[in-house]
């Protein structure tokens, strides 16, 4: 059977899938000597603050609901087996199990960071109320301010607290150039679809200058969206080439990142850290956890691709990485019970991994509602940590000088004790 | 004081193509202008009563692989030869050609509308073979039609089946994909409860795909759930061992419930008002589409003739499918085939790309955003910059397998004329307006030709000269907007 017929595919909103059908247009188009570019289902956010050397936020979206009970397996819980007799992960095959969760297996590259304590789970994370659509549900987590008349994201909420400085670097997206809902608002963000090809037209020639000249004049004054993509198109010139310079070098440290977009994004998301840009959060979206059918195997390649990339993004940081913390966000969980082909319909709390500087790893963070009957909500994991909670306790931690009440309005405050 | 140059069209045609074609050439303006009306206009582009382009019907068979029966591009795909990515890239490929070529402006604009909404990924593995009978079944057979009867044949098609999975939907084992985007993406929004995505799902049972093997598509009465359903305010017994007529009444139920209306009116006022639209324009198609039976072209006789639309001038963005498509368009460049992987038509899907969006790429099925500030990222612009730069010239390693226009084709047709002239021509002709001073004095940079130098004809222009006066009138803010 050749790639493209894969029966085991789910083609529900399959990111993976199409993220293979855009590198083979990659590669078709290169031939013919056009640059591309990854577009959809691999985005990365940064957010950019004044100070190089700052500590850095990265959130990695999984995009299409990961079944957090697969990532973070309740092997404690004879109900997870009960309910999944085809999908369910023995204990013997677990990582780092203790008397409750254990990890799926794939996560093995990450192993090292676990044992010296730098990678957490935390589990029953998630929206307040079940939202099973994909839409809605990425919706209000990159919005989160439920409620609120103002469609800001979140992120740009951080850069605004950020903000004292707003140039261009402060809210940047690698790998699309369609801006993210978490990104919508009043301060400046940026898109890139990659590291290359941001200047100006021609700018190596004799005539680049004056033609960077002549689209300044065009853009400077006037108001619109199309004159302020203008502008800040100029402002990426200027500083693009620091960072295309610096992702031209490679990965470092001997780190070996997988040849997916995810590793990809990965890759250039190191290379902003170090660029001495100033980089302070950065979100890399990641697609293909959607999984309504034969979710093993599915989903084993995908824990497989974002734990190697994850332990190869830590790895090229080196010392850089001290300064780095990343956690993954889903829209939902997964339906406790599988379907009639072995696969998970869409469901409520989910497993959330937080790793790098400032974490409390090791072990496994969660106010476990268990999986008896009467705890489930319509028959998915119940949600005891409101995802917000999680982010707040990064950004007090790692960013003193952010009032997280005013990046997540109404969210409260609550230890939750991973990071420290 | 130079002299200006007449519009190619007057203010309101010009709106209305900007919005509702793929860019205005001067054959489209003559077309226009031959019409007693704007409305005249619009109406025979509705019926397609304009001769087509002869050019335009020959793109079919630029695409072999477009011909292939479903069981025959499995069979090639399995066989290693010509897979799903191949024929996907055809199909994005054909449509691109069709909305630079073809006369039938206003239909190519709504193809690629409705193909966004009931929306399934070229090359997307489990409706590939599939995929390019959809288009031409669902949603080129009724993109002025009815919506009515659009989702009737989108919903059961078998590349649907595929991609959302309702293969695997079963009265043995239920799989809600299909049956929640019918309701989420395709109908009447997130208003659902868990129960009515069971039921929708319940409904949808029955239908099957061969995805990894033959492709063969069907319908096998014995995985039908059968009993009661509700969903919303629809009830139905659902007795019959065979389950489409009972679903057909459910489709159309959905197709003409009030909230499908609203969302599709809201759908189609983002595309072609604005990101925000007003309430006044939605609610008035909403209306129109249900008093006319979910009638599209009703619909967009009631948008175009609202206020709302008549007061959004240039308020919308090109997405960069759209910016490669109206480029080629502008600055005459005619695709004459697509023999190999560096023809034009397929160089413009890899600058799209680069830039960050392609027709038919979007990997989830909500389609690519139809609010168009999203796509106005710096990178996006920068990138812009340079593919317009690069089309506007008469050399260039994107120009194979396309006619180029002579430069005497493109510049004014009475000389001399002043530089300046000549640049406010140019700007009429390619972005629809006269050039501002900036713009005159970005090319005057560049080309280093004063403004006032008389210009005694074509010849009197390099190459380069003519490329970076052209390029940077489409490179001027009015370039990026519609």
């Amino acid at each position: 059977m050749s790639a493209p017929l894969d029966p085991a595919d789910c083609g529900c909103s399959d990111y993976a899938l199409s993220r293979r059908s855009v590198l083979r247009g990659a590669a078709v188009a290169g031939a013919a000597g056009v640059a591309t570019s990854l577009i959809g289902d691999v985005t990365t956010s940064s957010v950019f603050g004044a100070e190089p050397g700052g500590n850095v936020l990265v959130v990695l979206s999984q995009r299409g609901g990961a079944d957090g009970m697969s990532l973070v397996v309740p092997h404690g819980e004879p109900a997870y087996y009960a309910a999944r007799p085809t999908i369910a992960i023995a204990k013997s095959e677990l990582l780092h199990a203790d008397q409750v969760f254990g990890l799926h297996p794939a996560f093995a590259p990450l192993s090292p960071m676990w044992t010296s304590g730098r990678l957490a789970a935390l589990h029953a994370v998630g929206l307040p109320a079940p939202n099973r659509s994909h839409f809605a549900a990425m919706e209000e987590i990159e919005d989160a301010a439920p409620g609120s008349a103002l469609r800001l994201g979140w992120l740009n909420r951080v850069v605004g607290a950020l903000g004292d400085e707003a140039g261009i670097f402060e809210g940047v997206q690698l790998g699309s150039n369609v801006i993210p809902t978490s990104l919508v608002g009043p301060a400046p963000t940026l898109a890139l679809a990659n590291s290359t090809a941001l200047t100006t037209p021609y700018a190596d020639t004799e005539y680049g200058p004056a033609l960077r000249a002549g689209l300044s004049e065009m853009y400077a004054a006037g108001v619109g969206p199309a004159h302020e993509a203008g502008r800040r198109a100029l402002e990426l010139d200027a500083n693009g080439k620091v960072f295309s310079a610096e992702a031209a070098k490679g990965a470092a440290h001997g780190a070996a990142y997988p040849a997916s977009a995810l590793g990809q994004a990965l890759r250039e998301s190191a290379a902003l850290i170090r660029s001495g840009l100033g980089v302070r959060a950065i979100t890399v979206d990641s697609g293909g956890w959607d999984h309504h059918n034969n979710l093993r195997a599915l989903l084993t390649s995908r824990v497989s691709d974002l734990a190697s990339a994850v332990a190869a993004f830590f790895t090229d940081l080196g010392a850089d990485g001290d300064r780095v913390t990343l956690v993954t966000l889903s829209e939902f969980g997964r339906r406790l019970d599988e379907n009639g082909a072995a696969g998970l319909d869409h469901g409520y709390g989910n497993a959330v991994l937080v790793a790098g500087a400032g974490v409390r790893g090791g072990r496994y963070h969660s106010r476990w509602p268990t999986l008896a009957t009467g705890t489930q909500v319509e028959g998915d994991l119940a949600v005891t940590t409101d995802y917000r909670l999680v982010l707040a306790e990064i950004l007090r931690a790692r960013f003193p000088s952010i009032d997280a009440s005013e990046v997540f309005p109404g969210v409260g405050h609550l230890h939750l004790g991973f990071m420290r | 004081m130079a002299r200006r140059n007449p519009a190619l069209l007057p203010a309101a045609a010009r709106h209305l193509a900007d919005r509702f074609t793929y860019g205005v050439t001067p054959a489209l303006a003559t077309e226009i202008l031959g019409f007693t009306s704007n409305r005249e206009w619009f109406e025979a582009q509705l019926t397609r009563s304009q001769p087509q382009n002869l050019r335009a019907t020959l793109v079919p068979t630029w695409f072999p692989l477009l011909a292939n029966a479903p069981t025959l591009s499995a069979i090639l795909a399995q066989q290693a030869l010509r897979g799903a990515y191949q024929v996907g890239n055809e199909l994005i490929a054909r449509n691109l050609a069709l909305r630079i070529l073809s006369t039938h402006q206003v239909y190519e604009t709504m193809c690629d509308f409705w193909a966004n909404f009931l929306y399934i990924p070229a090359s997307e593995p489990r409706s590939f073979a599939w995929r390019v009978r959809y288009d031409d079944e669902v949603v080129r057979k009724h993109a002025l039609g009815t919506y009515r009867e659009m989702l009737r044949a989108a919903v059961v098609h078998p590349a649907m089946a595929g991609y959302l999975t309702n293969d695997l939907n079963q009265k043995a084992g239920i799989n809600e994909n299909l049956g929640r985007e019918l309701l989420e993406l395709h109908t009447v929004g997130a208003i659902y409860s868990e129960d009515d995505v069971l039921n929708s799902s319940r409904l949808l049972t029955g239908y099957t795909v061969a995805v990894t093997s033959n492709f063969a598509a069907g319908y096998d009465a014995n995985r039908h759930w059968v009993g009661p359903v509700k969903v919303l305010d629809f009830t139905h017994p659902n007795a019959e061992p065979d389950g489409r007529a009972a679903l057909g009444e459910y489709l159309d139920y959905l197709a003409m419930h009030p909230a499908t209306a609203r969302r599709i009116a809201q759908r189609l006022c983002v595309r072609f008002v604005s990101d925000q639209p007003p309430r006044a324009v939605v609610d008035a198609v909403a209306r129109t589409y249900l008093r006319s039976g979910s009638d599209i072209k009703a619909c967009l006789r009631t948008l175009v003739a609202h206020r709302a639309f008549r007061r959004s001038v240039r308020s919308k963005a090109r997405t960069p499918s759209d910016d490669v498509v109206h480029t080629a368009r502008v600055l005459g460049l005619t695709p004459a085939g697509a023999p190999t992987a560096n023809a034009f038509i397929y160089q413009l899907i890899g600058q799209a790309g680069a830039m960050g969006q392609i027709s038919l790429r979007w990997p989830a099925p909500d389609g690519w955003p139809e609010q168009t500030q999203g796509y106005l990222s710096a990178s996006r612009v920068l990138r812009s910059w340079r593919t317009h730069l690069d089309l506007a010239g008469t050399t260039g390693t994107a120009l194979i397998d396309v006619d180029v226009a002579t430069k005497a084709s493109q510049l004014p047709q009475t000389w001399p004329k002043t530089f300046e002239e000549v640049i406010d021509h140019q700007s009429q002709r390619i972005i629809g307006q006269p050039a501002g001073a900036a713009v005159v004095a970005a090319i005057v940079r560049s080309t280093g030709i004063p403004a006032a130098q008389a210009i005694t004809g074509p010849d009197d222009l390099t190459d380069l000269q003519y490329r970076l006066l052209r390029g940077t009138v489409l490179n001027s803010p009015a370039g990026l907007q519609r």
